[in-house]
């Protein structure tokens, strides 16, 4: 009988097996072997024709003590970083807001707020020269009109990473969206009762919206920080690092190591680092939940 | 059901008899034609989209003149060429025959290219002394040749003579020195009320000059010591220039000037070209392509041209000059298997299909026999063009050059930008480079 059982078990497995085989021989060539592999090249001169040479850790020696644009790279991409992650988060969370009241053409307004996050993002690099062109862009010409100062967004490096900030809080929909989505998900009576007890507009949201928004907010702030990490499309179509390396984010710099130097050893050392990073990023992120994510149960 | 099983054998036995036809017809002969030819792979990164007849007229005009030898070539976008070359090469079955940008050194150093030098000896028609000196230099690398030239360009600089003009300036006579060209870009910055520029007189780092090496030629200031194997960036007399440039960048202020390229942009590199063709700028150092564009895109725009680009009180003229060579790549099979084909189309691609390629697209002719001719020498632009080859200076011996010559453009605007000053930037790039040198050794 154990006999029997223990039999199918094996062929359930074995059938199972089979049909997720498809993804399993997909993920370990194109995923499994390349992460290991990249590992092993972090630690080789590699050029793609030749044979490797290993050079221990010279590569990560390098990047950290004498590569200035490493620095330069990751001080930029932390920067935008720092901008991005919290801006975006505050403008969805205010947008999610409004557009969760009842007022006339919701759907409608929804979709024009999500509608920036699913153009591609070439052609939205493209539109932002224009749009923060410095002479003849639609910002600069408010700000102008309003008599404010104009500042000259990608020939000014001190302006040009605001300046990527602010294209990326545009087509942050994504953010409004599962924060429409977490906001639906709350309890109109917790409203009621607060309304009952004297609370305004702010104490609602404050200790009633917020706190039960926090498993999305934790959500979108994992995201939002592998995300911007990964900043590299529009700052390669738009400035390709210019002016004075201001835009060269990580993966930029990463990119040119790679496929222009063809170091690749180097770059593959570069990917770790970035690894490393932003997988410390998300896990600190998680641990700290544990602290003020609500996910909806009461501690005894 | 007697009726359709009848039907299916008529079918069945249609198809068959099709499929037969159709391996009697198409393949056997093709298989035979086959064993005959000697199949030459090319990849080229022309045509461009502008010129889409090129890649198809080099294969039928070539199989029609060598039936014995079948061209196959495919077309790569610029920006691609690397990417497809190295993984070919290291999969082991790279194309027969390459075309890349001059120079070579790059390729050659890392084991990209290989040698031609004994197919060359062997050859009559090649012969090293019909090419301009300089874009011969351009193909050898450590003792050997590792490619043969294709088209090349020059270095010229450009002057808008309406403005000339207005500003009171002999419209015929550009400035000869730098001197004269600091006090000329002064005269022809137009402002508006804002402040804001409307035409900048000249801007070092734009153009073909967003290339540093060659004011640091042009003042006698080198780059690479070959007998030390030292880059030599921070030479006091390239110092000196990049001060110069500075100077402009203090002048009229790097982000205003910045401002006014960007009315011209369009997100990529045509922010140069647009810049002169819009009237935005009254000179510019260009290259020698850049004619056919202003005519194309500013057709309004009276300008002068002239292969003497401003210099230093006492310095020389030394130009830069680009443009294409063909290679094998390591590894090819072809010039394993049938080095005669492979090499008759080298050959016939680098000297006779070059003229009908500069001709078309106004780049120049890299063999001074050419230059003489009706066609090139009846039209004064190219003329003054190709004459400019002959003041290019050769550029350094450096197998990493591209990282070079990167590390330069970064530290103008490090220091157009004041966040380093000249000497600092240059003595950072002299540091990266030469660390960079080692990964050649």
């Amino acid at each position: 009988m154990n006999f029997k059982i223990s039999k199918l078990r094996m062929a359930n497995t074995r059938n199972g097996l089979l049909f997720v085989s498809p993804f399993l021989i997909g993920f370990g060539i194109f995923y499994l072997y390349p992460f290991i592999a990249s590992f092993y090249y972090s630690f080789t001169s590699y050029s793609l024709v030749g044979e490797s040479q290993w050079i221990g850790v010279l590569n990560y020696k390098e990047l950290f003590i004498e590569d200035d644009l490493f620095t330069t790279s990751l001080y930029n991409t932390l920067y935008y970083a720092t901008l991005f992650v919290p801006l975006s988060l505050v403008v969805g969370l205010m947008i999610a807001l409004l557009l969760n009241t009842n007022i006339k053409g919701k759907s409608g307004l929804r979709a024009i707020y999500f509608l920036p996050s699913i153009i591609p993002l070439a052609a939205s690099g493209i539109l932002w020269v224009w749009i923060l062109n410095s002479r003849y862009g639609i910002i600069n010409e408010t700000l102008r009109a309003l008599r404010l100062p104009a500042p000259r967004w990608f020939s000014d490096p001190n302006w040009s990473k605001p300046g990527y900030v602010i294209m990326s809080v545009w087509a942050s929909g994504q953010t409004m969206i599962i924060l429409l989505a977490g906001l639906t998900g709350v309890p109109r009576q917790l409203y009621e009762v607060a309304e009952l007890d004297g609370a305004n507009w702010l104490h609602k949201i404050v200790y009633i919206t917020l706190p039960l928004l926090t498993p999305a907010i934790l959500f979108i702030l994992i995201i939002s920080v592998i995300g911007s990490f990964q900043m590299f499309t529009q700052a390669y179509i738009m400035t390709d690092g210019a002016p004075a390396n201001s835009t060269l984010f990580y993966n930029l710099y990463l990119y040119r190591v790679s496929f222009r130097y063809f170091k690749m050893g180097y770059g593959c050392a570069m990917a770790w680092i970035l690894f490393v990073i932003v997988f410390t990023l998300a896990w600190s992120l998680f641990k700290s939940s544990a602290r003020w994510v609500y996910y909806g149960r009461e501690e005894g | 059901m007697r009726k359709l099983r009848k039907s299916n054998k008529i079918v069945c036995s249609l198809v068959g008899m099709l499929i037969v036809g159709l391996l009697i017809s198409g393949y056997i002969p093709a298989a035979s034609a086959q064993e005959k030819k000697a199949t030459v792979t090319f990849w080229t990164p022309f045509p461009v989209p502008f010129y889409e007849p090129w890649s198809s007229w080099v294969t039928d005009t070539f199989n029609k003149l060598h039936p014995q030898i079948k061209l196959d070539t495919t077309p790569i976008p610029w920006d691609r060429l690397e990417d497809k070359l190295l993984p070919a090469i290291a999969a082991g079955n790279p194309p027969d025959v390459f075309q890349f940008a001059r120079p070579v050194f790059q390729s050659a150093a890392m084991g990209h290219a290989q040698p031609l030098d004994e197919l060359i000896e062997n050859d009559p028609l090649v012969n090293p002394e019909d090419w301009y000196p300089g874009v011969w230099y351009d193909v050898t690398y450590e003792g050997h040749v590792y490619a043969l030239p294709f088209e090349s360009d020059s270095l010229v600089f450009f002057w808008n003579k309406d403005y000339f003009k207005k500003a009171g300036l002999d419209p015929e006579s550009p400035p000869e020195y730098l001197s004269e060209l600091d006090l000329y870009a002064e005269k022809l910055t137009k402002k508006n009320a804002q402040g804001d520029y409307d035409v900048l007189g000249f801007t070092p780092w734009q153009g073909r000059s967003v290339e540093f090496m060659h004011w640091g030629w042009k003042n006698g200031g080198t780059f690479y010591d070959s007998e030390a194997g030292r880059i030599t960036a921070a030479d006091p007399r390239n110092v000196e220039m990049l001060e110069w440039e500075v100077g402009y960048a203090k002048k009229y202020g790097a982000e205003k000037m910045g401002a006014l390229a960007e009315r011209a942009q369009m997100g990529g590199g045509a922010t140069a070209v647009g810049m002169f063709c819009m009237g935005l700028s009254a000179m510019r150092v260009g290259g020698s392509f850049f004619w056919s564009q202003i005519d194309k895109y500013g057709p309004d725009i009276d300008y002068g041209m002239t292969r003497y680009v401003p210099i230093p009180k006492g310095g020389k003229n030394a130009g830069i000059s680009e443009g294409t060579l063909i290679f094998v790549p390591v590894g090819a099979k072809g010039i394993k298997e049938y080095p005669e084909a492979v090499w008759e189309f080298m050959r016939w691609y680098s000297i006779n299909a070059m003229p009908v390629w500069s001709l078309q697209v106004g780049d120049l002719v890299s063999r001074p026999e050419y230059a003489d001719l009706w066609m090139f020498a009846s039209n004064p632009k190219v003329k003054e063009c190709t004459k400019a080859i002959e003041l290019t200076h050769p550029w350094p011996k450096v197998a990493a050059l591209w990282f070079y010559r990167d590390q330069l453009k970064q530290a103008v605007e490090y220091a157009i930008y004041g966040k380093k000053t000249a000497e600092q930037a240059l003595k950072d790039v002299e540091k990266a480079v030469q660390r960079e040198m080692e990964r050649y050794k």
